[in-house]
């Protein structure tokens, strides 16, 4: 009945933005398949079906479920992200990815959402003026920072620059005080040097490997030329829905996944990709009202970390195809074909649902 | 106001302020991001301020890149890396190094095992890895795998315009197409336009591949001109090649049909030996010829009839006999000399290395000759040569070279029909359009002016004879008729009997729809603007009056 009844309680512009930022997805899959449905468009369309429904049973649910079970989440997904390492370190070498029940995941888009929902009951916990004790900052440091440096390992530098920069903004709104940061930002400049031996070989070069621009296998010249051939192409108002004729090389970044973008800028121009990224903006802005109606710190922080998330991936991928910045594998939410980032993202959604559904909940414990 | 439980927190006033604070200026930051994100979009799309700065950097020009007509990008050269490897340092696991490299970059395993203990300081294991081979060596962290700087060819089009473009070694010497003609050009750093529009391109290869499927077709070549310029617009063949896995074809499918093979062109050579006996006053269009009965037992008619026909019913319903009256009363030396005039005895003179000699008829040429190859038996020219001696008819009997080079000035100019014979054969192909009843409508579009030619010609067998089962169909049209402007030429070698088409194998059922769904694609492409059907007709009838006059 509960159920029931807080089913009306939804909000349905947040699920109206949700399906039509994935319907613009779909569309540009269909034509990146050449016009066909197959192989992306129908698996995107099954998964989005299957975590729709997953979204809406986490929208629905108690909020003191998702209070309480906030830290053995995280623990669970650490377990999983080391367990990847692990494996990684067994195997032939970097791995990212963990199959469970034959679905390959990978644990590091979900560790944000642990990340986030732990910080926000922990903030929730701690009475404001305590906020400014430094004993208080060693527990987010800590979830923060073993995510951080296990992701980095691997090495995915892109999602692990993506937990420091939303665990930073998590605490910066959360009103830790700005010196802070500054001092947290040397003590980590002055003892990279000493952890720096504490990891293996192989893991230095790896972590080298990745910030020496020399070794970049896509160099400042390809990242102009991927931006002007798939872009530019594109003009003011594109050349319209399967028109494009971009056909890509193994050189050139796979259209289907975080390049989706320059496929949507080729067939709708400058106008469709300003529409993709004010309907992003629209979902961010229905973040901000989320947690400022929410009577409970609990929900403020979470929705405002996953609006910092959500407004991560976007910039950072349009950085990235716009070649702002390296290519480092951050897909575009919704529009992008992959599992992984469609489940965090979905999650993400559900959780957001829930918190306003629950904005004025009294308890959170019970 | 102050709410205070220990279930239960909301910020005090105090709180609240600096937590909207905070929030605020998240939001400005936000504002910012997204600012700079959009403009650095702008720019790329549609400003395009910075995307200039980073050429000529180095003092060995980069190559140039191609692109086509409106600036697409055909070929251009990346940073890529090739992996070497210093077998003296790598001393353990050469078995397991192996096996891990083996899976990474697709070379067998022995292979590299041999490379890691050939106890050289320098080998290479390959070359051109992909920014995914490269990122998975490096994640293998073993630190005596090393990659070099080079430079890699790519052609984002694939197998899209590859016999023009054409490709270049592994040093990026151009070994065919445009690659290797203007290659001098290329190594200076100069950039080349291409004629060919890559939507066009595309579309037409597309079309091809579909109808090639649709009849399990051998091979098919399809080119279209611009008649006013003789510039191509779109060139293709099948089998094709991509032009970044040069390795990975053969030669069948590097072959450019459309330059470098010889055929019998069948009964589109009809329209041109109306031409010359036009021209050259030898028949009018008047004349009436006697179709009811075989000459020498040897040529016939597909469709026979007890009847006489006119030049233009000749056309129209593709007389055998009929045209090899026409082509007796013209003689063998007229025939020489008109091929002569458009180019038959030449290579197409156009600066691509593909572009071969015709044969022509190397062996007798009698008085039986004369007559077949009046009708296209006997002698064989490229495709090329047969879309470029169109192109010149149509266009007000004028003839040009083509031009593959958007720069390239129209060269050689060359009169080889009257105004008045271009304009009959247009009639002539625009009335086998409207009047045929099997190809027609096949090929019609309202409110454009087509006209068009079919050919099939038979094929001969592994028992050296003509063979009813292996045709070689060819359709050549043009549009609009009234002032003839884009010209397609259509090839497809051993179209297969089938049930779906009827067991049909003739120009009519396999070109003609072919032909139809490319001139669809060129004027959804180039927006070309519909004329009502009066207007085609009126067309049509001052052709006819203006022909009228001129003969007379």
């Amino acid at each position: 009945m509960i159920i029931f009844n807080n089913f009306f309680k939804i909000n349905f512009l947040l699920i109206f933005l949700i399906i039509l930022i994935f319907l613009i997805g779909l569309a540009a899959l269909y034509s990146a398949a050449d016009g066909n449905f197959y192989p992306w468009s129908v698996r995107h369309l099954v998964r989005f079906c299957a975590l729709f429904i997953f979204m809406l049973l986490i929208a629905l649910i108690d909020i003191k479920l998702i209070y309480k079970y906030a830290y053995p989440f995280l623990l669970l997904c650490l377990i999983l992200l080391l367990s990847v390492e692990v494996i990684g370190s067994l195997g032939k070498g970097a791995e990212r990815w963990i199959k469970i029940f034959g679905i390959s995941i990978q644990p590091s888009e979900i560790i944000k959402i642990g990340i986030l929902i732990s910080l926000a009951k922990y903030y929730n916990n701690i009475k404001y003026e305590k906020i400014g004790n430094v004993i208080y900052l060693f527990f987010p440091i800590l979830i923060i920072g073993i995510p951080f440096v296990l992701t980095l390992l691997q090495p995915d530098l892109g999602t692990a620059l993506t937990i420091l920069i939303l665990g930073i903004m998590v605490m910066f709104i959360s009103g830790v005080k700005i010196w802070k940061f500054i001092v947290g930002s040397i003590s980590v400049l002055i003892s990279i040097p000493f952890l720096w031996n504490y990891i293996k070989p192989y893991q230095q070069k790896r972590i080298l490997s990745f910030l020496n621009p020399e070794n970049d296998p896509l160099g400042q010249g390809y990242q102009l030329i991927q931006s002007k051939i798939a872009l530019g192409s594109g003009g003011l108002a594109g050349k319209g829905f399967l028109q494009g004729t971009q056909s890509y090389l193994e050189f050139l970044p796979e259209k289907q996944t975080d390049f989706i973008f320059t496929l949507i800028g080729e067939e709708f121009g400058f106008i469709g990709t300003i529409f993709v990224l004010i309907l992003f903006s629209l979902i961010i802005l229905i973040c901000f009202y989320i947690s400022f109606r929410s009577f409970h710190i609990f929900g403020r922080v979470l929705s405002l970390g996953i609006a910092c998330n959500i407004f991560l991936y976007v910039l950072l991928n349009m950085s990235m195809v716009t070649g702002l910045m390296p290519v480092v594998g951050i897909p575009l939410p919704l529009i992008s074909y992959g599992g992984t980032a469609m489940l965090a993202v979905m999650i993400s959604f559900g959780l957001l649902l829930n918190i306003d559904i629950n904005y004025n909940n009294k308890k959170l414990e019970n | 106001m102050i709410i205070q439980s220990k279930k239960f927190k909301i910020f005090d006033s105090d709180a609240l302020r600096k937590f909207h604070k905070r929030i605020f200026f998240s939001i400005v930051v936000f504002l910012c991001c997204y600012f700079l994100a959009v403009f650095r979009i702008a720019d790329v799309m549609v400003l395009e301020i910075n995307l200039k700065k980073n050429q000529n950097y180095s003092l060995i020009p980069e190559r140039g890149k191609i692109y086509d007509r409106n600036g697409q990008l055909l070929s251009t050269t990346v940073n890529s890396h090739s992996l070497f490897v210093n077998a003296q340092k790598i001393k353990k696991n050469k078995k397991i190094l192996s096996k891990k490299i083996s899976s990474i970059i697709d070379i067998n395993e022995e292979e590299i095992y041999k490379k890691l203990t050939s106890n050289k300081k320098f080998v290479y294991l390959k070359r051109n890895i992909s920014p995914k081979e490269h990122q998975k060596i490096i994640e293998l962290g073993e630190i005596n795998l090393q990659t070099s700087l080079e430079k890699k060819r790519i052609y984002p089009f694939r197998n899209i315009g590859s016999h023009i473009i054409g490709y270049v070694d592994v040093d990026n010497n151009g070994l065919a197409g445009i690659e290797k003609s203007y290659d001098e050009n290329l190594k200076k750093g100069e950039d080349i336009y291409l004629t060919l529009n890559i939507n066009l391109q595309n579309a037409s290869t597309n079309a091809l591949l579909k109808t090639i499927n649709k009849f399990s077709a051998e091979s098919g070549s399809i080119i279209i001109m611009d008649i006013t310029n003789s510039e191509i617009l779109s060139l293709v063949n099948y089998p094709d090649f991509d032009s970044n896995n040069v390795n990975e074809s053969n030669s069948n499918q590097r072959l450019n049909r459309a330059l470098q093979s010889n055929y019998e062109m069948g009964s589109t050579f009809k329209p041109i030996t109306v031409a010359m006996g036009i021209d050259s006053g030898i028949i009018d269009q008047n004349m009436i010829f006697d179709v009811s009965k075989p000459i020498k037992n040897k040529i016939e008619d597909w469709d026979p009839c007890n009847c006489s026909l006119n030049v233009k019913e000749i056309v129209v319903r593709s007389s055998n006999i009929g045209t090899a009256q026409i082509a007796e009363k013209i003689g063998k030396d007229n025939q020489i000399n008109f091929f002569k005039k458009i180019g038959f005895y030449e290579p197409i003179n156009i600066k691509l290395n593909e572009a071969a000699k015709p044969y022509g008829q190397p062996y007798h040429w009698g008085e039986i000759e004369t007559m077949t190859i009046g009708y296209g038996h006997g002698f064989a020219i490229t495709p090329l040569h047969l879309a470029v001696a169109y192109s010149g008819i149509l266009n007000q009997g004028i003839k040009t070279d083509p031009k593959i080079i958007i720069d390239d000035k129209i060269k050689n100019y060359k009169k080889i029909i009257n105004k008045d014979t271009s304009r009959y054969i247009s009639y002539l192909l625009r009335s086998v359009v409207q009047e045929t009843k099997i190809t027609g409508p096949k090929i019609r579009i309202e409110g454009y002016d087509i006209g068009g030619k079919t050919g099939t010609a038979e094929l001969i067998n592994s028992q050296n004879n003509y063979d009813k089962d292996l045709n070689r169909t060819i359709f050549i049209s043009a549009f609009p008729m009234s002032n003839p402007k884009y010209l397609i030429l259509s090839f497809i070698d051993k179209p297969k009997r089938k049930k779906a088409n009827n067991f049909s194998i003739t120009s009519a059922t396999v070109n003609a729809p072919l032909v139809k769904d490319i001139i669809i694609k060129i004027i959804e492409i180039l927006k070309l603007p519909k004329v009502d059907n009066e207007h085609i007709l009126n067309a049509a009838t001052s052709t006819k009056y203006n022909q009228i006059n001129a003969i007379n």
